[in-house]
């Protein structure tokens, strides 16, 4: 993937076949992240709050609903992508990019949950289950560096590092 | 590396503004109001010049700390970017934040109004970051 060309506030995105397969299969799990993960305060548990987690869970699952539409227009619509079978060309506008690494990074936490949020990626745990959530986080991971590498040389500001030892 | 704290950033993060206080939250003023349709389209956050915030607060209310905390799955440039987009800070001031959660566990980002504390960590739980708030001084 990479950039062919930047027209105002406009990115156009080349991306290979297999890119673009990666990109559909990790929007089509989007939303991952299940409202209910979010808390309003630290230490609480669900149903600890009966009258503010609901709403907070209802605030994002409305969030999730509008950005799943934005995401399936994405998929569906078949006009973002023009290309020839090998390379695909993809114009967003910035806005479109900030929604696609909250679409991208909600897949990635999710697969994090699905896992046990661990502390640290372990190898010793791969199985046939976790080895799939592990290829999502990490090929959610390579998108999401790509498009901020994009955005911030956009502002002028020093790209992000290679990836290595990025987790937070 | 130098950093630029302004006053604000500095009182925030005094230990004595850490308390547990979670009461009287409005998430419903999410789906009532026009909150919800800023998250993923154009975001209209509620710019207030440096030091305006902490004046719209009522003197007796300490108000509301917004807080992000560590996790092991958001990138530091993620996060930087969230909290460049989220608040209009500059990068040094991002940084000084998102290093801040990564070496301490946590970083209050803002003191505000309950309905401003509740429009900043909707827009950081939207990006999968792990906000929330509490009331100042308790």
């Amino acid at each position: 993937m990479k950039v062919l060309r930047k027209i105002t506030d406009a990115f156009t995105f080349e991306l290979d076949w297999i890119e673009r397969v990666q990109l559909d299969e990790l929007l089509r799990r989007y939303p991952l992240t299940p409202p209910a993960h979010h808390r309003i305060a630290r230490g609480t548990e669900p149903g600890q709050r009966s009258g503010d987690q609901p709403l907070l869970e209802e605030a994002m699952a409305a969030h999730q609903q509008e950005l799943r539409e934005k995401v399936q227009g994405l998929l569906v619509s078949g006009r973002r992508f023009t290309g020839d079978g090998d390379k695909y060309l993809l114009t967003l506008q910035g806005e479109e990019i900030e929604w696609l690494l909250q679409a991208l990074n909600d897949v990635r936490v999710g697969c994090w949950i699905q896992l046990g949020c661990p502390e640290e990626e372990s190898q010793a745990d791969l199985d046939p289950f976790t080895a799939g959530y592990h290829l999502l986080m990490e090929t959610a991971l390579q998108f999401e560096v790509f498009l901020l590498q994009a955005l911030h040389e956009r502002d002028g500001s020093t790209q992000p590092d290679a990836p290595a030892d990025r987790e937070l | 590396m130098h950093y630029y704290l302004d006053k604000e950033t500095v009182e925030m993060n005094h230990p004595k503004n850490f308390g547990g206080g979670d009461e009287g939250l409005h998430w419903g003023r999410f789906l009532a109001g026009t909150c919800m349709n800023t998250h993923a389209g154009t975001m209209v956050r509620p710019d207030l010049e440096q030091g305006q915030a902490a004046q719209t607060l009522d003197r007796k209310d300490p108000g509301w700390l917004v807080i992000c905390w560590n996790d092991p799955v958001n990138l530091m440039e993620f996060v930087l970017h969230v909290f460049m987009r989220v608040f209009g800070w500059s990068k040094s001031k991002a940084e000084f934040h998102m290093l801040q959660v990564h070496h301490e566990g946590k970083s209050v980002l803002k003191q505000e109004s309950l309905e401003r504390a509740e429009f900043y960590v909707h827009q950081l739980q939207g990006y999968g970051l792990h906000a929330t708030m509490e009331q100042a001084g308790s």
